[in-house]
């Protein structure tokens, strides 16, 4: 057997233990509801949620974009504390279980229905929906490219890109459509264990490679490259401007916010099933990465020199070239685990979407369930081939597109805290659409700017209208102090939401959260 | 529900609360800002300083606050009558 057939052996292994896990009679359930398909009715106890929630976080930037962050900027990437702690302590345990709090009490299947219920149902939903859809759909295309670039590598080639791209395709539609949020709930808990377990197996690997371990590591990285050993990085990337507002603007404040937070939020057994994970994921967020630069320093040091995407791919030119076949299969398979856990709860996610938010309020009201989690199974289908096809497409654009994602999200975050944490503020429905179309505007303007697209017969720059000062700080950021005195000052002078609604929704909040003393 | 009766949530209200957002906003400042006092090519054990500087943080950061946050969901049973 040639060295690729072992890769190939350890990736059918673990493809067949993904899709037993998510098509197993425990991704089973008797009722056939949009609330217990898209969502667990029931709700999930901690342990899979705990395992749910952390792998499903975790994108193809954990294998191996991490390792090429590390390995282009260095240190800069020890930024990665800030979003893995802030996200879980800050966002999941205070607006994450607040979530879980409106989603149980008033059975919220998408993250449009929490916003509708509070601010007026009508075009806002389907606007509401469709924007947080098209932010999605670069994520998750860029989700998938760094993986199959791994499994291409890791068999020499034998399995080609497109293929790669195919074969993830192909089981997060078979799992997905099969059993909704428990097939990805359930592949996302064996896939969170097996990113993991490769991840740390990769780091003590690459440690065998020296004489000396780690310090001779630090000493090789010292004489050829000292610059990616401190702040801003042999790229001049991370500025203190940068370090200021990309870890929390950035990625914190909306990676939890993302549809498919939403989706887990709902799916928790209780509010302190949330709290809990909240309390306690980031130890497993933050792990994940410690051993990323390990791998990152070890890349550069047998191969210096590469820039780009060959510095993203540095990872599989190492395992291809000095792992064992079948050490390299656990470790491909450790970054389909990573692209596949967020792919498969977008997908989901974003088909909740499309069926409730604008199939079942616009085209077909008052169909059955079963009809609408039908549709929903189509969705999965269309979005899976959307994704696979971009993927395809080599535009060299992953980077910008996961930033375009990011500065989108982070505009609906005062329509969601405007919901879930009652305040002494007003806040309106005009003043949050208002706030989310400019603060976009804003943040596209400080992402975009400067660029050219090549689009073969058409060639586009985008002017860049910033000053050099602002365009140093993160698009999101830039787009958030945008939005919010855009959203508060339009809310003093339109409509207020139905004040039975707010009361409502802030009794249920003030029950759990401000409960009187007994 | 009026105005002047709606609960502001955005203030921590007991004194673990308070703690809870203390060390948050203390920890996170040591990462963020803090960093930048240690920015020197030096290794700790093998390792960049900044990262361990910034990993050792985090890790100060989870314990503490899961400290604090484990007491605040007690506290918030006790009020329940749980």
């Amino acid at each position: 057997m040639e060295s690729w057939h072992y890769t190939v052996i350890i990736v059918a292994i673990y493809a067949a233990l993904i899709l037993w896990v998510g098509t197993g009679r425990w991704t089973r359930v008797g009722r056939v509801a949009m609330d217990d398909y898209f969502k667990v009715a029931p709700g999930f106890g901690f342990i899979v949620l705990y395992l749910g929630i952390a792998g499903g976080f975790h994108t193809a930037f954990a294998i191996p974009g991490s390792m090429g962050f590390y390995y282009t900027h260095g240190v800069a990437f020890a930024a990665n504390v800030l979003w893995t702690v802030f996200t879980p302590l800050g966002v999941i345990y205070f607006i994450g279980s607040r979530i879980t709090c409106l989603g149980r009490k008033f059975n919220y299947i998408t993250p449009t229905d929490l916003l509708v219920d509070y601010f007026g149902e009508g075009k806002f939903r389907a606007f509401s929906a469709l924007f947080m859809l098209s932010c999605c759909i670069p994520l998750m295309t860029a989700n998938v490219t760094g993986p199959a670039r791994l499994l291409s590598s890791g068999t020499e080639g034998n399995i080609p890109y497109l293929g790669a791209l195919l074969i993830m395709g192909v089981m997060v539609t078979i799992y997905v459509t099969s059993s909704g949020i428990r097939g990805v709930t359930w592949t996302t808990v064996a896939q969170a264990i097996w990113m993991f377990v490769a991840v740390w197996a990769a780091a003590f690997w690459c440690l065998t490679l020296f004489d000396g371990g780690m310090s001779t590591l630090f000493d090789a990285i010292q004489e050829t490259e000292p610059e990616l050993l401190t702040l801003p990085g042999p790229q001049g990337l991370a500025t203190p401007q940068w370090w200021a507002t990309f870890p929390v603007f950035g990625i914190a404040l909306y990676w939890a916010i993302l549809p498919r937070g939403f989706l887990f939020f709902y799916s928790a057994r209780d509010v302190q099933t949330t709290r809990k994970i909240g309390l306690t994921v980031g130890f497993y967020l933050m792990a994940l990465y410690v051993p990323s630069m390990v791998i990152g320093f070890t890349a550069f040091y047998f191969f210096p020199g590469l820039t780009g995407g060959d510095a993203d791919n540095s990872f599989p030119l190492l395992l291809a070239t000095y792992a064992p076949a079948w050490f390299a299969g656990l470790i491909v398979a450790g970054g389909l685990a990573a692209g596949m856990s967020s792919m498969d709860a977008d997908t989901n996610a974003n088909s909740a979407m499309l069926t409730k938010d604008v199939y079942a309020s616009f085209i077909k009201k008052d169909a059955s369930d079963r009809h609408y989690i039908s549709v929903g199974r189509i969705f999965v289908v269309i979005l899976v081939a959307i994704t696979v096809w971009a993927a395809a497409y080599n535009w060299g654009l992953v980077v910008l597109m996961i930033g375009v994602t990011a500065a989108m999200i982070t505009q609906i975050l005062p329509a969601v805290i405007a919901v879930t944490v009652p305040m002494p503020l007003r806040f309106t429905k005009a003043g949050v659409t208002t706030g989310m179309i400019i603060g976009l505007a804003a943040s596209m303007t400080a992402l975009l700017g400067g660029q050219s697209f090549d689009f073969g017969a058409l060639q586009v720059t985008v002017p860049n209208l910033l000053p050099e000062s602002l365009a140093r700080f993160d698009a999101a950021f830039i787009g958030l102090a945008v939005n919010v005195p855009i959203t508060l000052i339009v809310s003093q002078f339109t409509e207020p939401p139905d004040p039975a609604a707010v009361a409502r929704i802030h009794g249920a909040l003030n029950d759990e959260f401000r409960p009187k003393r007994t | 529900m009026t105005e002047s009766e709606q609960q502001n949530h955005l203030v921590p209200r007991t004194l673990w609360e308070k703690l809870y957002l203390g060390w948050f906003l203390f920890c996170f400042f040591m990462v963020w800002v803090g960093t930048w006092a240690v920015n020197e090519p030096v290794a700790v054990l093998g390792m960049p300083l900044v990262y361990v500087w910034c990993s050792g943080w985090g890790i100060v950061w989870l314990f503490g606050c899961m400290f604090f946050g484990l007491k605040i969901e007690a506290a918030a049973a006790a009020a329940k009558g749980e």
